[in-house]
C-alpha cells in the first residue's frame, strides 16, 4: 500500500495542483464584464511584499531617468520658455473671452454649484510597478486601505482617465489599466455627444464602439466619459479618434483612439476617493468595504 | 528543500525586479521570469519541489500581473511537467538547446494563455499582438542560458548530496 502510494505520489501532486489552479480560476473570475477580480488573504500578502521592494528596485533608474530628463529640459528649456510664453497668453485671452461669455450668460454659479456637488477628495499616489505580462495591464499603486484606497476607484491623472483599483491591501493597491482588454468605460464625443463604449484592446490601444448615425464621429474627436455606468465620473478626458473603420454590414461601428494618457511614463496618478454604488455592491463582501454598517449606509444615503 | 527554498526566492526577486524594470524599459524586451524560474526548477529540483515551485511562481505571477489567481499557476505546472518529458531527449544542460525549448516553450505558454483567457474571460486575441509575442520568446530564449546557469550556480553552492561531502586524502600515508 504504501509503495503504490509513494508510486503515484507524483501524478497526484501534478493532478492536484492542476485541479488547485483551475479552483481558483472559477473563483477569481469576475463578478461583471469590467470588474476585476476579488480580493484575498493571498494577493494581499504578495501585494504588501511586493510594493515596498519593487518600489526601492525602481527609485535608482527613477533617478536617473528624472536626472536625464531635467539634463535634457535644462538645453530646451530657452525654446520651451518662449512657446510657453506665447501659449499662456493665447490662453489667457482665450480665458477671458470665455469667462465673458460664461458670466453674460449667467452660468458661471451654475457651473460652480455643479462642481461643488461632483467634488471628490483626489488622492495622490506613486505608481511603484509596472506589470510585467505583455496581456494584461495593471500597475501597482503605494497606497492601500490605509487610505481609504478601496477596489472600484477610478484612478486619473492630469492627462485623463487611467483605470480603475482592482485590488487593495493595507498599504498598497493594484490598478487594472483602460488599456486592460478587460476594461470599458461608457464615453460620448465631446463634439457631437454621440455615445459607445471605449475598451481597451490589450494592445496599448484603444477602441472605440459606437452605433453610427450620419456622420457623427470624426478623426481627431475628443472622447470623455459619459458618467453612465455610475463606475466613471462623467467629463473625464478618454483619448482622441484616430481612425474610424466603417464597414456597412455591420450595425456597431468601431473606431481606434490614441489614449490621453500616456500610460508607459505613469508615475503620479490620483485615486477618486469614492466609488459607485454600483461598485460597492460589487464588492460588497471583499473586505475592503468600511467595517461599520452604518457608514455603508451613510454613504449609500448621501448619494 | 533548501535548493527549492532558493530557486524559488531568487524567482521571486527576479519577479519583483523584473516588474520594477517595467517602469523604464517596454515589457516585451523583458524575460518573463516566472517562466524562466519554472524552467530552472525543471533543470535543478526533483519533479515534486520543482512542480511546487512552478505553481508558487506562476501564483506570485498572477498576483503581480492581475490575470485570474490560478492562470499562470496552471500554465507553470503544465510547462513543468513538459520540460521534464523533454529533458530526457533532449540536452537542456547546454546553452543552445535551452534557448531554442524555453523560445517554443514561451510561445506554447502564449497560446495557452490566449486560450484560458477566451475561455474564462470571453477575450479576444488580436493579431498585432503576434510581433510582441515572437519578440518576447526571442528575449526568454536569449535569457533562458543564463537563467539556467544560475540556477545551476545556486544548485551546486547548495548541494546536499552525499557526493558533494568534502574527504579529506591523507597522502601521507604510505602506499601499499
Amino acid at each position: 500500500m504504501g509503495d503504490f502510494l509513494r508510486r503515484i505520489r507524483l501524478p497526484l501532486l501534478f493532478a492536484g495542483l492542476l485541479l488547485l489552479t483551475l479552483v481558483l480560476m472559477l473563483a477569481d473570475r469576475p463578478v461583471a464584464p469590467g470588474v476585476a477580480e476579488r480580493d484575498g488573504w493571498l494577493p494581499d500578502v504578495l501585494l504588501e511584499i511586493a510594493a515596498p521592494v519593487q518600489k526601492a528596485l525602481a527609485a535608482p533608474s527613477d533617478w536617473l531617468g528624472e536626472a536625464f530628463s531635467r539634463y535634457v529640459a535644462l538645453v530646451d528649456l530657452h525654446v520651451e520658455n518662449e512657446e510657453l510664453r506665447e501659449r499662456t497668453a493665447r490662453l489667457e485671452e482665450e480665458n477671458l473671452q470665455f469667462r465673458e461669455a460664461l458670466v453674460a450668460g449667467g452660468q458661471l454659479q451654475r457651473i460652480a454649484r455643479m462642481r461643488e456637488g461632483f467634488e471628490v477628495p483626489l488622492l495622490p499616489v506613486q505608481v511603484v510597478g509596472q506589470d510585467v505580462s505583455s496581456w494584461f495591464h495593471a500597475v501597482l499603486l503605494d497606497r492601500g486601505r490605509r487610505d481609504q484606497v478601496l477596489s472600484g476607484m477610478p484612478v486619473v491623472s492630469d492627462l485623463g482617465l487611467v483605470g480603475v483599483v482592482s485590488a487593495t491591501t493595507r498599504s498598497a493597491a493594484r490598478a487594472m489599466l483602460l488599456l486592460d482588454r478587460r476594461s470599458a468605460a461608457d464615453a460620448i464625443v465631446q463634439r457631437s455627444r454621440a455615445r459607445g463604449i471605449v475598451r481597451g484592446t490589450g494592445t496599448g490601444a484603444l477602441e472605440f464602439v459606437f452605433q453610427v448615425r450620419g456622420d457623427d464621429v470624426q478623426r481627431g474627436d475628443v472622447l470623455i466619459t459619459s458618467g453612465v455606468g455610475g463606475v466613471y465620473p462623467k467629463g473625464l478626458r478618454l483619448g482622441s479618434v484616430l481612425e474610424v473603420r466603417t464597414e456597412r454590414s455591420e450595425l456597431l461601428h468601431t473606431a481606434s483612439v490614441a489614449p490621453a494618457v500616456d500610460f508607459g511614463r505613469l508615475e503620479q496618478v490620483f485615486v477618486l476617493l469614492q466609488r459607485a454604488p454600483t461598485m460597492d455592491l460589487l464588492y460588497a463582501g471583499d473586505g475592503d468595504l468600511p467595517d461599520d454598517a452604518d457608514e455603508v449606509e451613510a454613504q449609500a444615503s448621501t448619494r | 528543500m533548501k535548493k527549492a527554498a532558493a530557486v524559488l526566492v531568487a524567482g521571486l526577486l527576479g519577479l519583483i525586479a523584473v516588474g520594477a524594470l517595467a517602469g523604464s524599459v517596454p515589457v516585451r524586451f523583458l524575460p518573463d521570469l516566472s517562466l524562466l524560474g519554472t524552467v530552472a526548477a525543471g533543470l535543478v529540483l526533483g519533479p515534486a519541489a520543482g512542480l511546487l515551485v512552478a505553481a508558487s511562481l506562476g501564483l506570485t505571477a498572477d498576483v503581480m500581473t492581475g490575470t485570474l489567481v490560478g492562470q499562470q499557476a496552471m500554465l507553470r505546472v503544465l510547462e513543468l511537467a513538459v520540460l521534464r518529458g523533454f529533458a530526457s531527449q533532449l540536452d537542456l544542460r547546454r546553452g543552445i538547446p535551452l534557448g531554442v525549448f524555453v523560445a517554443a516553450l514561451s510561445l506554447a505558454d502564449a497560446g495557452l494563455l490566449v486560450l484560458q483567457s477566451r475561455f474564462f474571460l470571453g477575450l479576444s486575441f488580436h493579431w498585432s499582438e503576434v510581433g510582441g509575442v515572437l519578440l518576447r520568446a526571442g528575449v526568454n530564449g536569449l535569457a533562458a542560458p543564463l537563467i539556467g546557469g544560475v540556477a545551476r550556480w545556486i544548485a551546486d553552492a547548495l548541494d546536499e548530496s552525499e557526493a558533494r561531502r568534502e574527504m579529506r586524502l591523507d597522502t601521507k600515508r604510505p602506499v601499499l
